[in-house]
């Protein structure tokens, strides 16, 4: 028995060890090396013409997105990048759009011009094609203008729109020329007012479900007032909010867009979009468009060589772009830094670190240990220690309110030294201030110790672990303890919920083509996304003026004053542009990365299979 | 058997509302459904994020919300309102199980079917050449990470895909996103995509079920009765199957039961890796959307099926062994 034992245990190793061999062979023929893929890459001479091709008519695309479809309206606060995917082709038109390079132009098939006629009292004419019309045959006119205002305007506290920057400046919004002319005039200067009336709502369906369409501002501020700050609306105003959350939970009715809904299952698995017949602008080419959630955007590459998605945009990460890399010629792909960055912040609410008030902040020691910490920061070697390892591009950020991209991005971080990794420097700084205990433990001048402090990130994100392990081995040589901690709730630790607050927290701003209006509510005193509690007369004041300013230069030149205090105050730290990366059969044509808030979706109405090619489903 | 059924469920109604009480506290305490709309840029305004606690119940005190939960459940059947827009809970968690019982039957019967056969035959033929084949290729499964698994039969799916100029495999989704007309065509597409997934979960379920089998078997071969039932002279088939095998499942039972909870409570990785939308995929979503009522649903969900499962299999040693009287 012992025998057969001993003979049944050398039959099972050499068997295990024959399968195992197998299972090696079989997963490195798996993982074979493949003809490369394709890299088209963006740069800011190409960002609006990458992979432009001549394109035929017909044929269908399946996009793969990573959320399940549930709001259906683009102006609702709860809507996600992938709903903005899936919306843009039956989009709910807008006067402007932004292009891939984030200039802003003219939506040129909708709109037939939009100028601003007075900068006192600011007044905006906006002309609408008279052929352009909702795919019910409603015109698009001023009553859909009239509507997104109201929704937006702020006025109601109970209506959950994204938004209401630049709509609150607006005292009036007038129709003429059979509704195809709009006027709008505001009551406080609004200088990105390109950023307004983006995606238009249908007042007409609006209507239906409620909106009163002879309601004007002064009576919904009226009714709102008349509730008093009540919770729940009543009359015309749960009306009118009635007929906004018609447009969050109903897959679109009509369309403006090349493209209409015909399929949304409930479940929000997938939403199926034909073209729009009543379709009066350019292209439209491809017959059918689907997006489909899949649940794990490492999944996408293998979904895209298997022709089961045509277009995957997932955020790039090591593994996966090596797997679409290797994935041969029926793919092409591109990366390019986008309008989303990372930073390291400091809470000043810390009185190790500032104080609530500006003299607090200001005190000499505490800009100079801050000053110090930034300079000592390496972002270089933080960036090939993350986002370097699937892109050798990615360099550090040098501004906070501009992105290389923008026509007023100078750099203003590393002429002071912050982000330069150098020890030596962040030492000088803090002996010059009467530090002591320096690479030890560090000693504020008057003698008491810098206390340790606590850093987070978001809990399950690799890249800002390494980030946060970078900066405190480098904070630890300064003789300064840095105690990482992750946080479960990013939104909890930047509102500063007991037992979630920060010293140092890294996480990222999604910018906009707008830097002034898009970061007022970072810097300035009080407003709501100034999480760190930074405070200064002299930014609230620059702020105020370029607020009011319609001239591009002087705005940027405003905005970059502000970026030089924020360096000198030293109170954040850009790191790096995250990239953004689109992969797509090697067949379609005129698919493009867009990082601005219009996504890559923004010229579906342009995609289709290049001409000659065989299109894999027609 | 009927009373005792009626009994056990009975008795597991008090230990299922404690146990919502439990979870109601840890959720509430672990899921705040206000994170999303904290860091929103542009941000909310203060009055906006107000109107959105009430929204959420999250201005009332916290036994209150748990009140209203459970009458809400109680009384009308709901899970409570989502926090997530045109979402309906009932809908999507009824949607997910029905996701999750298509994987899970078809996994379940592949797999004991397997792990039966392979079990018995190597009972009966220890330490034969066969023996140590499914011994070897047993554990090699049972070592086998899902995801890495399943990573590799999508691959090699994908080759086979590509070598045949076919489609026979697809490495996503419960069907397609718009699934040919007609009941067959629909029935085949399904069928399709059901392939790797079940596959996937099939032969890793079956491995430890093989073993258990086997050595359930093993034990069952060497009794007392097993010897006298081959003294009375009975056939050898009517020894094996009539008292060895219908012995041999006990134990096979109990941990299939347990196994059958716990795929119908959604097995994460394989949904997850397949995106199939079932109970595993709501899960996950239910955290991440922070959405504490999905959270509630599915977690009740989970321990009816634990409860039911449980009695299931208690109801089977009756059935398997008469000398068990369930009272």
């Amino acid at each position: 028995m012992a025998k057969d034992r001993n003979r049944g245990r050398g039959r099972l190793t050499v068997g295990m060890a024959a399968i195992g061999a197998l299972a090696l062979a079989f997963t490195a023929a798996c993982s074979s090396s493949k003809a490369s893929t394709t890299q088209t890459s963006a740069n800011e001479n190409t960002w609006n013409t990458i992979n432009t091709a001549s394109v035929k008519d017909g044929g269908t695309v399946t996009v793969g997105i990573e959320k399940q479809l549930g709001d259906w309206n683009p102006l609702d606060s709860s809507i996600s990048a992938d709903q903005v995917y899936a919306l843009d082709g039956v989009y709910y038109a807008g006067a402007f759009i932004s292009d891939p390079d984030g200039s802003v132009v003219l939506n040129t098939n909708t709109m037939a011009s939009a100028t601003l006629s007075s900068t006192s009292p600011e007044t905006v004419v906006y002309k609408i094609k008279p052929g352009a019309v909702w795919s019910d045959g409603t015109p698009i006119d001023a009553s859909d203008f009239v509507y997104d205002w109201l929704v937006n305007s702020g006025t109601d506290p109970n209506m959950l729109n994204a938004s209401s920057t630049g709509y609150n400046d607006i005292s009036s919004v007038v129709g003429s020329d059979g509704g195809k002319t709009v006027t709008v005039t505001f009551s406080t200067a609004f200088p990105d007012w390109k950023s307004l009336f983006g995606p238009l709502l249908p007042a007409h369906i609006a209507a239906k479900h409620g909106y009163d369409e002879s309601m004007t501002l002064a009576q919904l501020t009226a009714d709102v007032k008349a509730e008093n700050g009540a919770t729940t609306s009543t009359g015309a105003v749960l009306q009118l909010e009635n007929s906004f959350n018609y447009f969050s939970n109903t897959a679109p009715p009509v369309s403006s867009g090349p493209y209409e809904v015909t399929n949304a299952p409930s479940d929000g698995s997938s939403v199926t979009e034909t073209k729009n017949p009543k379709w009066y602008g350019d292209g439209g080419h491809l017959a059918t468009m689907v997006f489909k959630y899949i649940a794990d955007a490492s999944q996408e590459p293998t979904a895209l060589q298997n022709g089961e998605i045509n277009v995957m945009y997932p955020q790039p990460e090591t593994d996966l772009v090596t797997q679409v890399k290797g994935m041969g010629s029926s793919v092409k792909y591109q990366i390019a830094a986008g309008y989303e960055w990372e930073h390291f912040d400091f809470n000043l609410n810390s009185t190790a670190l500032g104080g609530k008030t500006e003299s607090a902040q200001e005190a000499a020691d505490k800009v100079a240990l801050r000053t110090a910490m930034l300079t000592a920061v390496d972002r270089k070697a933080i960036i090939a220690r993350t986002v370097g390892l699937f892109d050798p591009a990615s360099k550090p950020l040098n501004s906070r309110l501009f992105i290389p991209q923008q026509a007023g991005y100078t750099d203003n971080i590393s002429k002071y030294g912050l982000g330069s990794g150098s020890s030596s420097s962040a030492e000088s700084i803090l002996k010059k201030a009467g530090f002591t205990g320096i690479g030890t433990a560090l000693k504020y001048p008057d003698g008491t110790a810098v206390p340790a402090l606590t850093m987070r990130y978001t809990s399950g994100n690799s890249i800002r672990q390494t980030e946060c392990n970078l900066f405190a081995s480098e904070m630890k040589a300064l003789g300064i303890t840095v105690n990482v901690e992750t946080t479960s709730s990013l939104g909890k630790s930047l509102t500063h919920a007991a037992g979630y607050d920060y010293d140092v927290i890294v996480f990222a701003w999604v910018d906009t083509p707008f830097p002034n209006s898009g970061n007022y509510s970072l810097y300035v005193t009080g407003q709501g996304q100034n999480y760190g509690g930074y405070t200064s007369a002299q930014v609230d004041a620059l702020y105020k003026t370029a607020s009011s300013s319609f001239d591009t230069a002087t705005v940027n030149s405003d905005l970059n004053k502000i970026d030089n205090i924020l360096s000198q105050d030293a109170i954040t730290l850009p790191l790096y542009q995250k990239d953004q990366m689109v992969a797509y059969d090697s067949t379609l044509g005129n698919v493009r990365i867009n990082s601005t808030a219009q996504e890559f979706t923004y010229n579906v109405q342009e995609w289709g299979y290049v001409s000659g090619s065989a299109s894999p489903s027609s | 058997m009927l009373v005792y059924s009626v009994r056990r469920l009975i008795q597991s109604i008090p230990i299922l509302v404690a146990s919502t009480f439990v979870i109601f506290l840890m959720v509430a305490s672990s899921v705040d459904p206000m994170t999303p709309y904290l860091t929103k840029k542009p941000p909310l305004s203060a009055a906006q994020l107000d109107s959105l606690r009430v929204k959420f119940g999250l201005t009332k005190p916290l036994l209150q919300r748990y009140w209203d939960w459970l009458t809400g459940l109680v009384l009308h059947g709901t899970f409570g309102s989502s926090t997530q827009t045109n979402y309906h809970i009932g809908q999507q968690l009824g949607y997910a199980m029905e996701v999750t019982l298509r994987l899970v039957v078809g996994t379940i019967l592949i797999a004991l079917i397997l792990a039966v056969i392979v079990g018995v035959v190597t009972a009966v033929r220890q330490y034969s050449k066969l023996d140590y084949a499914t011994t070897t290729i047993g554990f090699l499964f049972l070592s086998l990470p899902t995801f890495w698994f399943a990573v590799l039969l999508k691959e090699w799916a994908i080759q086979f895909n590509e070598a045949t100029g076919t489609h026979l495999f697809d490495t996503l989704w419960e069907s397609s996103p718009n699934p040919p007309a007609g009941f067959l065509p629909q029935l085949g597409d399904a069928a399709q995509h059901m392939i790797l997934p079940v596959v996937t979960l099939a032969l890793l379920s079956y491995a430890a079920w093989s073993r258990f089998q086997r050595a359930s078997m093993l034990e069952v071969l060497g009794s007392d009765y097993m010897r006298l039932a081959r003294a009375k002279g009975l056939s050898p088939f009517r020894v094996m199957f009539r008292h060895g095998l219908r012995n041999a499942l006990i134990p096979l039972t109990t941990q299939v039961a347990l196994d059958t909870a716990a795929l119908l409570s959604g097995a994460v990785i394989t949904e997850t890796i397949y995106s199939w939308r079932g109970m595993g995929l709501f899960f996950i979503s239910s955290i991440q959307m922070a959405d504490p009522n999905s959270v509630m649903a599915w977690l009740l969900v989970t321990a009816v099926f634990v409860i039911v499962m449980n009695l299931i299999a208690d109801l089977l040693y009756a059935v398997l062994d008469p000398r068990i009287r369930l009272a």
